[in-house]
C-alpha cells in the first residue's frame, strides 16, 4: 500500500475503496498510513462539526449545507478519512479521537472484521461508553463473536437508544425480536442499570409516549409474545427498586411492574419485597410498596405483624398521601388482637408531620388503640405535643388527661411571656418615647382592659435614627483606603461601606505622598483587570464595581485626555443614579482635589447627622469652594430626623442658595424658593417626605412623583398577567401619581428611584439606593413590589432583589401600605430564600410592632383576590411565622380573619375552591390557637358560599368554633408585644442618650 | 498532575450475607502494607441504627452537590470509605465526589459487640449490592459484622479477589485532609433533640439551595432564617443535611459545629453507641480541597523538629490530648497543634468532633504527592528561592515587605498577628481560604532572616 494510493481515496471521498485499501493491509503498513489519515481527520474535524460529532455522536447524514456553509471537508471525505484513521490508528489514538474516528456502522464493521485488532474488547467497551451511536457496530461485532461482550453500562445504553433516531427508527420490539440474544442477557442488565445524566431520559416515567417507542410497552408486549418471563420481570422491576436509583429512574420500575398488573397471588409470593421498599429512600418508591400493600391487605394477604415491623420509615415521609397511605394500612393492622398498642405507638410518628389532616388520621389511631395509661406511648404523645396543630393537640391533651389528669398541663402555649421586672423598666424611660412606642395602650390590654394591639405609629420625624452604635467611622490614612478599596472591588455589598470608600477618596486623594504610585499600583493593577474582564469572568455586581474601578483607575492615573473614559469601554461612567453621584468625586480624585464629602452618612443606613451636615457645608464655604450639586442633594436627603431646630440654628452663616435650601430642609423658612431644582426637590422631600411641598412644585413643576409632589401610588394587579416586562416598564403593579417622566433624570435622585432604569444592577447597587432616601422608603418599596409581588422569577433577579425585603427589617421604618404590600405579597414568593426572607421580615414586624391584624388583613385583602398570593404558599408562611410567640399568631390568626372578612362576597369569584381550603384550613387552626371565633361578618360571607364539600365542612367547623379563652391569648400576646415595646423605647432612649453626648466629629 | 491512580484490591466483595445465625455484614479490607487487615469480629447492638449509618455514609460518597461545567462529561470513580480502628472505636471515614461534604461513622462499644482484633487504617469495599441489602436491615435482625477477614479463614476460603482500578482526583485527597483543619477551628454552637432535628430537617426547603441559611433556635427546635441575628449560626448548601434524614430517625441529639469566619459547618449526630459527623464546606461549589486552612502552619518551622517525635506516639490513639504529650515531649502545647494539625495534612491524623482531638489514622494513599501539590505554598517557596521578597521594616510594631507579583509589586504587613496583603486574593477572601502566596513568602522570609 503507498501513500499516494491512500490519500487518491480520501481525496475523492471513496468510502469504499478506502475499505478495500485496507482489507488485506498488515498491521506494519496501517500504522505507517496513521501518519496521513490522523492528521487529516483532525483537520477535517478541527472545527464546529467536530465539537457538534463529540456532543451527537455522528455526522449529519443527508444535509450537506451544513458542510458547505462553513466550507468543510464533503461527507464522503471525511468517512473516507474516519475509516483509514480506524483502520490503521493505533488504540491510544482512536481513543483521543473519540467518536470523530468511528465511521457510520456498516464501514466500521467491515473495517474492523478486516483488522482484527488485539485490542477489540477494551475499544467496544470504550467506544459504547463515550456514544450510544456507536452501539450498532459493537453490537453486530458482539453477535457475530469478534469482540466480547462490553461490561460497562454505556453497551445497554446504547441498546436503549434503539429507537431514539440514529439507530434502526422502527419500533423497539422489532430490533430486538431480530436479535434474540438480546432478550436473553442484554434486556435484564436494564435493570441494573444506574441512571446518568444523559440517559436519564431513557428509561423514565417520561420516555416515549408512543408505544412501539417505550421499554415498557415493549418488555410486556414481549411477554404476551412469551419471549420474556412474567416472574421474572415482575422480579426484576422489584430488584431494580431495591437498588435505591434515584425517583426518575424508580419510578420506571414502578410503572413497569404495575403494567404488568400482578394478580393478588403474585403479589403475595413477594410480600416481601413490597415490605423491604417500605425502607426506600424514594418517596415515590414508597407510595409504590404500599398501594401494593393495601392490595394484599385489602385481600387479607398481609401480616399485620410483618406490616408493622416495616411501616416506620413509611410515617417519616415528606408526601402527606403516603404518609396517609401508611397510616391508613397501620389503621386497619391494628384491628387484629395483639397488634393495637404497637400500631398507636407507630402512628405517633406520623405526628411529626406539619398537616393537620395527617396529624388527625394518627391521633385517630392513638384514640382508638392507644391505652392513656400506657408510659412509653404517653412519652411519645408528649414528646411531639408541642409541634402540633392546635385542633390536634387539644385532642391529644384531653386524651392524656385522661390517662393521669394530675400531671397535664393545660394546652396552650408555654411560652408565654412573664412581666418580671417591666413596671422598672418603664419607670426608667422617657414618657414621650414610652408614648411613641405605643406602651400604655398595650400595657392597658395586659392588665386586662380588652381591646386589639395596634401597630406602633411611627411618624418619621419624631423617631430618633441616629444610634451611636451604627456610627460610621471615617477612614483615616491612606494604607487603610487602598485596602478597604481594594476589598470593595472584590465584593461592593455594603453601601456604609462604599460610602465610605467614597469618602475615603475625596478627602484623602489631595497632597499624594512620593509614593503613591507605588502603593496604589496593586489597586489599579486590579481595577484595570476587572475592567478587562467584565462580562466575561465577571459579572457579580458589575455596575458597581466597574464604576468603582474607574474611580481607582483615574485616581491612579489621573484625568481621561478627553474627559471620558472611553478606554475602559463598558465600564465608562453613563448614566444611572450612581455613576451620577460618582461623576464629582472621579473628577476631583484625578485632579487630586481632596475635600470632605458633604453627603458621606455618618450613620450606618444612609443617615447624616443635621449638625454634622451644617459643620462640613461650613467648611466647604471656608475653602471657598462648592460641592457638586448631586453631592448636595444627596446631603439633603439622607438628613436625620433629630436635632434639625440645633443644626438650623448654626446654618444661617451658611450662605448662597445651598444655605437657603439647608435650612428649608431643616424646617426654616425661606422667602423663595430657587432657581436649582435639583437642590429644593432634595429640600421639599427632607422637609416633609410624604406632602406635596406647592412652593417647590410651583416653582419646579412636573419633575413628577416625589418631585414637588409626593408620590401617590395606584394599584393595578391585573398588569401582571399582562406579560413579560421589560425592566418593569410594562406591568408595574403600581402606577406612580404623578407619573414618572419618560426621560428621569438621574440628578432627581427622588423621582430617579421611581425609574426601573435606575435599578439596573445586582443586590449590591439595590442595597445602597435604598440608602439614598433613608426617611422615606415608599419610592423603594414601591420598586420592590413591582420586582416581587406575583413575580415567579429566575434565582439572579431574586437574588439582586434581597435588598427591597432587608429594608423592612429596619425597625423603625413604618409599614404603612407601600411596605406592608411588598411583606405580604413576598410571602408567597417561589424561590424558598424569599419567602423566608419574607418570613422573616413578617417575623420581625409583627415582634417589634409595626404590623398588627388591621395592616394585615388589608393587605391579604388587597392580594388574595388578585391571584398575585399563592394559597398554599402563603398558608406555610404564616404558619411559620405564628409559631414564633402568642403575638405572632395573635396577629396572623386576626389579621388573616379581617383579611378574608374584606375579600367577603369576592371570595367565591376570585379564590379558586383549594386555594380557599388552603387559608380556611390554617384560619381554624389558628382561630384554635388563639381561641378566638370566626366573626359575625366573615360568617356572614362564608355562610353564603356555594362551595365544595370538603370545603363546606370547613366552614362549618369554623362556625361551630367558640371563644375558648381568648382573653388568656390575648392577654400573653400584650405581655410579648409590651416587652418587645418597652425594648423599642429602650433603644430610642440610648440613641437620644448617646447622640446628645456626641457631638458632630468631624467640624 | 490531578489524580492519582489507585487500585482497590479486596480479597472478597462485601456482603450482607444470610447465614443461619441472621445477616453478617462482611466488610472487605483493601490491601496495603498490612495484608488484608482484620479489624473486627463481632456483631451490631442496633443493627437497623447501623445500617442507616452505613448507608448514610454510602450516600455521601455517591454524592456530587456541585457539578463544576467543565466536568460534565467525566464520571469520577466512587471512592471507597476508610476504615480505622483505634482504642475503642471503629471509624469509617468518606468524601462527597464533589469534595463538598465529608461523612464519618464513629462506632464504639455501646454499638459494637465482639472483638477488636487490630488496629490500623484501609478502605473498605462498599459496592452497590451491599448497600442496597442493608435498606433490608431490621431492628429484630441479629447482624453480624467483621471487618476485614481471619487470615487462616481467608486462605481457606476460595472467594474472588476484587481488583477496582480508579482515579482519584488530587482535589479530592486534598479535601479528605483540609477537612481536618476546619474541624479543629470550630465551636459547638448548637444542640438540639434528635426528634426536633427530624422536624428541623422535614421543614428544609426542597430542591438545591444556593446561599447562607441561617439556624435560629426556636422554642426547643430549629427554625431556617435567611437573616443574621443574634445567636444565629450559618450554614450553607442545606440540601447536603438530607443525607441525615433516615440516621435522624434513631438520634438522640444533634450538636452543631461551626467556624464562624468561613462558615463551615460541621453536624455531629448522637446515637446509642455511634455518631455520624456531617461536615460541610462553606459552599457547595467550593470543596475542602482549595481552602489553604493549615498552610500557615505547614509554612511555619516550629513544629519541624518535634514531628517525627509527635508521629511516633500517636500508635492509633482514638483521642491525643496536647497537653500531656506536651508535657511528655517537654515542648509548649502550641508547638504539639501546630505539629498535629500539619499531620493532619499529611493525613496521618483525623479530628473528632466529639472528644474535640485529633485521633490517629494513616489515610491508604500516596499523600507525599499532594503535599508537593500544594500550589499556593510551591509558588512562596519559588517567590522566595527568586529574591522576590524583600521585608522592608520589622520592629515590634509589625513587619512590612514587598514581594513581586506578576504586574506589580505587593505590599505586605502583619501587625498584631493579622496578616494583610494588597493582591486580589487577599482583597476577595481576606484570609477566609488560608493565607495568600505573598503572605505566605513574607512569612518563609521572616523565619529564614529570623525576623519572625
Amino acid at each position: 500500500m503507498l501513500p499516494i494510493e491512500l490519500e487518491r481515496v480520501l481525496d475523492q471521498g471513496d468510502v469504499a475503496g478506502c475499505v478495500v485499501l485496507f482489507a488485506n493491509a498488515t498491521e506494519r503498513e496501517r500504522s505507517s498510513m496513521a501518519k496521513i489519515a490522523v492528521p487529516r481527520l483532525k483537520k477535517q474535524l478541527g472545527g464546529i462539526l467536530g465539537r457538534l460529532l463529540d456532543r451527537f455522536g455522528a455526522l449529519p447524514e443527508h444535509d450537506e449545507s451544513l458542510l458547505s456553509q462553513f466550507e468543510l471537508a464533503k461527507r464522503e471525505q471525511i468517512v473516507a478519512t474516519q475509516v483509514a484513521v480506524l483502520a490503521c490508528a493505533p488504540l491510544g489514538q482512536l481513543k483521543k479521537l473519540g467518536v470523530r474516528a468511528v465511521p457510520p456502522a456498516d464501514e466500521a464493521y467491515a473495517v474492523l472484521v478486516a483488522r482484527r485488532p488485539p485490542w477489540i474488547d477494551e475499544w467496544a467497551e470504550f467506544i459504547c461508553n463515550l456514544s450510544a451511536f456507536c452501539w450498532p457496530v459493537v453490537r453486530r461485532l458482539v453477535r457475530e463473536g469478534i469482540c466480547k461482550r462490553p461490561d460497562g453500562d454505556g453497551y445497554i445504553e446504547g441498546m436503549l437508544s434503539i429507537g431514539r433516531g440514529f439507530h434502526s427508527r422502527g419500533p423497539i420490539i422489532e430490533a430486538l425480536l431480530e436479535d434474540p440474544e438480546l432478550l436473553e442477557h442484554e434486556i435484564w442488565r436494564i435493570f441494573e442499570l444506574e441512571p446518568k445524566r444523559h440517559t436519564r431520559d431513557l428509561l423514565s416515567a417520561r420516555e416515549g409516549t408512543r408505544p412501539e417507542y417505550s421499554w415498557i410497552s415493549t418488555l410486556v408486549s414481549l411477554w404476551h409474545a412469551g419471549k420474556l418471563s412474567r416472574p421474572r420481570l415482575l422480579d426484576a422491576s422489584l430488584d431494580g427498586l431495591h437498588r435505591d436509583f434515584e425517583e426518575v429512574r424508580a419510578n420506571w420500575f414502578a410503572a413497569l411492574h404495575e403494567r404488568l398488573s400482578p394478580t393478588i397471588d403474585e403479589r403475595a409470593e413477594r410480600t416481601r419485597r413490597y415490605l423491604s421498599l417500605l425502607h426506600s429512600r424514594n418517596g415515590s418508591t414508597v407510595s409504590f410498596a404500599l398501594k401494593a400493600l393495601a392490595v394484599l391487605q385489602k385481600g387479607e394477604r398481609l401480616d399485620g405483624g410483618a406490616l408493622l415491623e416495616n411501616l416506620r420509615p413509611a410515617l417519616g415521609q415528606r408526601t402527606k398521601v403516603t404518609v396517609g397511605a401508611a397510616l391508613k394500612l397501620l389503621g386497619r393492622a391494628a384491628l387484629v388482637d395483639g397488634l393495637s398498642e404497637r400500631a398507636a405507638a407507630l402512628a405517633a410518628d406520623a405526628l411529626l408531620h406539619e398537616s393537620p389532616d395527617v396529624q388527625r388520621a394518627a391521633v385517630d389511631i392513638i384514640e382508638r388503640h392507644g391505652r392513656p395509661k400506657d408510659a412509653t406511648l404517653r412519652g411519645l404523645v408528649e414528646q411531639r405535643l408541642s409541634g402540633l396543630a392546635a385542633s390536634q393537640r387539644n385532642r391529644l391533651a384531653e386524651w392524656l388527661q385522661a390517662g393521669v389528669p394530675s400531671e397535664i398541663e393545660a394546652p396552650g402555649r408555654a411560652d408565654s411571656p412573664e412581666l418580671d421586672g417591666c413596671l422598672e423598666r418603664i419607670e426608667a424611660l422617657d414618657a414621650h418615647f414610652c408614648e411613641l412606642a405605643g406602651m400604655p395602650a398595650v400595657a392597658a390590654i395586659c392588665q386586662g382592659s380588652g381591646g386589639e394591639i395596634s401597630a406602633v405609629s411611627l411618624a418619621p420625624m419624631d423617631v430618633p435614627r441616629l444610634d451611636p452604635q451604627q456610627r460610621i467611622e471615617p477612614i483615616a490614612d491612606l494604607d487603610a483606603l487602598l485596602e478597604r478599596f481594594a476589598v470593595l472591588l472584590e465584593d461592593p455589598s455594603s453601601p456604609d461601606e462604599v460610602e465610605r470608600v467614597l469618602d475615603g477618596v475625596s478627602r484623602l486623594c489631595g497632597k499624594p505622598p512620593a509614593d503613591l504610585q507605588e502603593r496604589i499600583a496593586p489597586l489599579q493593577a486590579q481595577a484595570l483587570e476587572l475592567i478587562r474582564n467584565l462580562g466575561r469572568t465577571e459579572w457579580f455586581e458589575s455596575v458597581l464595581r466597574s464604576s468603582l474601578a474607574v474611580l481607582a483607575v483615574r485616581w491612579a492615573v489621573g484625568p481621561a485626555p478627553n474627559g471620558r473614559d472611553t478606554a475602559f469601554g463598558p465600564a465608562q461612567l453613563s448614566g444611572g443614579v450612581f455613576q451620577a453621584r460618582l461623576g464629582g468625586i472621579v473628577r476631583r480624585a484625578a485632579r487630586r482635589r481632596a475635600a470632605p464629602l458633604l453627603s458621606a452618612p455618618t450613620h450606618a443606613g444612609g443617615w447624616i447627622d443635621p449638625r454634622t451636615l451644617v459643620a462640613r457645608a461650613q467648611t466647604w464655604q471656608t475653602l471657598g469652594q462648592l460641592p457638586d450639586n448631586l453631592d448636595r442633594a444627596f446631603a439633603l436627603l439622607r438628613l436625620a430626623p433629630e436635632h434639625r431646630s440645633a443644626a438650623l440654628q448654626h446654618a444661617h452663616s451658611i450662605e448662597g442658595e445651598f444655605g437657603e435650601a439647608l435650612r428649608y430642609a431643616l424646617g426654616g423658612e425661606v422667602e423663595s424658593i430657587g432657581s436649582n431644582e435639583i437642590l429644593w426637590v432634595a429640600a421639599a422631600r427632607a422637609r416633609t417626605p410624604f406632602e406635596d411641598d406647592k412652593r417647590v412644585e410651583e416653582r419646579h413643576p412636573g419633575l413628577g412623583a416625589d418631585g414637588g409632589t409626593a408620590a401617590g401610588y395606584r394599584f393595578h394587579p391585573g398588569r401582571r398577567a399582562e406579560g413579560q416586562r421589560m425592566f418593569n416598564l410594562y406591568g408595574a403593579l403600581l402606577e406612580r401619581i404623578p407619573p414618572v417622566p419618560e426621560r428621569c433624570p438621574d440628578n432627581l435622585p427622588t423621582v430617579a428611584l421611581h425609574s426601573p432604569f435606575t435599578y439596573v444592577g445586582g443586590a449590591g447597587l439595590h442595597r445602597w439606593l435604598g440608602t439614598i432616601w433613608p426617611l422615606a422608603r415608599e419610592s423603594f418599596f414601591a420598586f420592590g413590589v413591582d420586582n416581587i409581588v406575583g413575580n415567579e422569577r429566575g434565582q439572579m433577579d431574586m437574588r439582586a432583589d434581597r435588598p427591597f425585603l432587608e429594608a423592612l427589617f429596619d425597625p423603625d421604618v413604618p409599614l404603612t401600605r407601600i411596605g406592608g404590600l411588598l411583606l405580604t405579597g413576598a410571602l408567597s414568593a417561589k424561590h424558598a430564600e424569599e419567602s423566608l426572607l419574607a418570613t422573616d421580615a413578617l417575623i420581625a414586624a409583627i415582634g417589634d410592632g409595626r404590623l398588627d391584624r388591621a395592616l394585615l388583613g388589608k393587605a391579604l385583602a388587597r392580594l388574595l383576590p388578585t391571584g398575585l398570593l399563592k394559597p398554599n404558599r402563603v398558608a406555610k408562611t404564616l404558619a411559620a411565622a405564628a409559631k414564633i410567640s402568642p403575638l405572632h399568631a395573635y396577629v396572623i390568626a386576626g389579621g388573616l380573619q379581617q383579611g378574608l372578612q374584606w375579600v367577603g362576597g369576592f371570595l367565591s369569584t376570585r379564590m379558586t375552591w383549594t386555594g380557599l381550603a388552603v387559608v380556611l384550613r390554617l384560619l381554624k387552626e389558628l382561630l384554635i390557637e388563639v381561641g378566638e371565633p370566626v366573626g359575625p361578618d366573615l360568617r356572614a360571607a362564608l355562610s353564603g358560599l356555594k362551595t365544595t364539600a370538603n370545603n363546606a365542612a370547613l366552614i362549618r367547623q369554623l362556625s361551630y368554633l367558640e371563644e375558648n379563652n381568648s382573653g388568656s391569648a390575648a392577654n400573653a400576646a400584650a405581655r410579648y408585644a409590651l416587652i418587645r415595646r418597652i425594648e423599642r423605647a429602650e433603644r430610642w432612649s440610648r440613641c437620644a442618650e448617646g447622640e446628645r453626648r456626641t457631638s458632630p466629629r468631624d467640624k | 498532575m490531578s489524580a492519582l491512580a489507585y487500585t482497590y484490591r479486596y480479597p472478597f466483595a462485601s456482603e450482607l450475607a444470610i447465614t443461619p445465625k441472621g445477616p453478617d455484614l462482611r466488610l472487605a479490607t483493601c490491601s496495603g502494607a498490612d495484608q488484608h487487615p482484620y479489624f473486627f469480629k463481632g456483631q451490631f447492638v442496633y443493627p437497623k441504627q447501623a445500617a442507616e449509618l452505613l448507608r448514610g455514609l454510602s450516600q455521601v460518597v455517591q454524592s456530587r452537590y456541585y457539578m463544576p461545567p467543565g466536568m460534565l462529561s467525566r464520571i469520577l470513580a466512587l471512592a471507597d470509605p476508610v476504615v480505622t480502628s483505634g482504642d475503642d472505636v471503629l471509624r469509617l471515614e468518606a468524601f462527597s465526589a464533589c469534595c463538598s461534604a465529608y461523612a464519618r461513622v464513629d462506632f464504639s462499644e455501646p454499638a459494637l459487640d465482639g472483638e477488636l482484633h487490630e488496629r490500623g487504617t484501609t478502605n473498605v469495599d462498599f459496592n452497590a449490592p451491599m448497600r442496597a441489602a442493608l435498606a433490608r436491615v431490621r431492628d429484630s435482625d441479629r447482624v453480624g459484622l467483621s471487618v476485614g477477614t481471619d487470615r487462616l479463614e481467608f486462605s481457606r476460603g476460595e472467594e474472588t479477589v476484587v481488583e477496582r482500578k480508579v482515579s482519584l482526583p488530587t482535589r479530592w485527597l486534598k479535601g479528605f485532609v483540609e477537612v481536618q483543619a476546619y474541624q479543629a477551628r470550630m465551636r459547638d454552637r448548637l444542640e438540639i433533640s434528635g426528634l426536633e432535628a427530624r422536624r428541623f430537617l422535614r421543614a428544609l426547603p426542597r430542591g438545591t439551595k444556593s446561599g447562607t441559611y441561617w439556624l435560629v433556635p426556636a422554642g426547643r427546635g430549629l427554625r431556617l432564617s435567611q437573616r443574621q441575628s443574634a445567636g444565629a449560626v450559618p450554614v450553607t448548601g442545606i440540601e447536603r443535611l438530607r443525607v441525615a434524614e433516615d440516621i435522624a430517625r434513631h438520634a438522640q441529639a444533634v450538636h452543631i459545629h461551626v467556624d464562624e469566619e468561613t462558615k463551615a459547618s460541621a453536624w455531629e449526630w448522637v446515637l446509642d453507641g455511634a455518631r455520624f459527623h456531617l461536615v460541610l464546606s462553606p459552599e457547595v461549589s467550593r470543596g475542602f480541597s482549595g481552602e489553604g486552612q493549615a498552610l500557615a502552619a505547614l509554612a511555619g518551622k516550629d513544629w519541624q523538629e518535634i514531628l517525627s517525635r509527635v508521629q511516633a506516639s500517636l500508635r492509633w490513639h482514638a483521642a491525643i490530648d496536647p497537653q500531656p504529650l506536651a508535657a511528655k515531649l517537654g515542648t509548649p502545647p502550641e508547638t504539639i497543634r501546630a505539629a498535629l494539625a500539619a499531620l493532619g495534612t499529611r493525613g496521618l491524623v483525623g479530628y473528632d468532633l466529639a472528644r474535640r482531638a485529633y485521633f490517629h489514622r494513616e489515610l491508604p494513599f500516596d499523600l507525599s504527592l499532594v503535599e508537593k501539590l500544594q500550589p499556593r505554598l510551591q509558588d512562596a517557596r519559588e517567590l522566595v528561592d527568586g529574591g522576590k521578597v524583600r521585608i522592608i521594616r520589622h520592629n515590634a510594631d509589625g513587619l512590612e515587605a514587598r514581594v513581586a507579583g506578576t504586574e506589580v509589586d505587593h505590599r505586605v504587613t502583619c501587625k498584631a498577628d493579622v496578616w494583610k496583603c494588597t493582591c486580589r486574593w487577599y482583597a476577595k477572601h481576606q484570609g477566609t481560604r488560608g493565607p495568600c502566596k505573598h503572605v505566605l513568602a513574607a512569612q518563609l522570609t521572616a523565619d529564614q532572616t529570623g525576623n519572625h
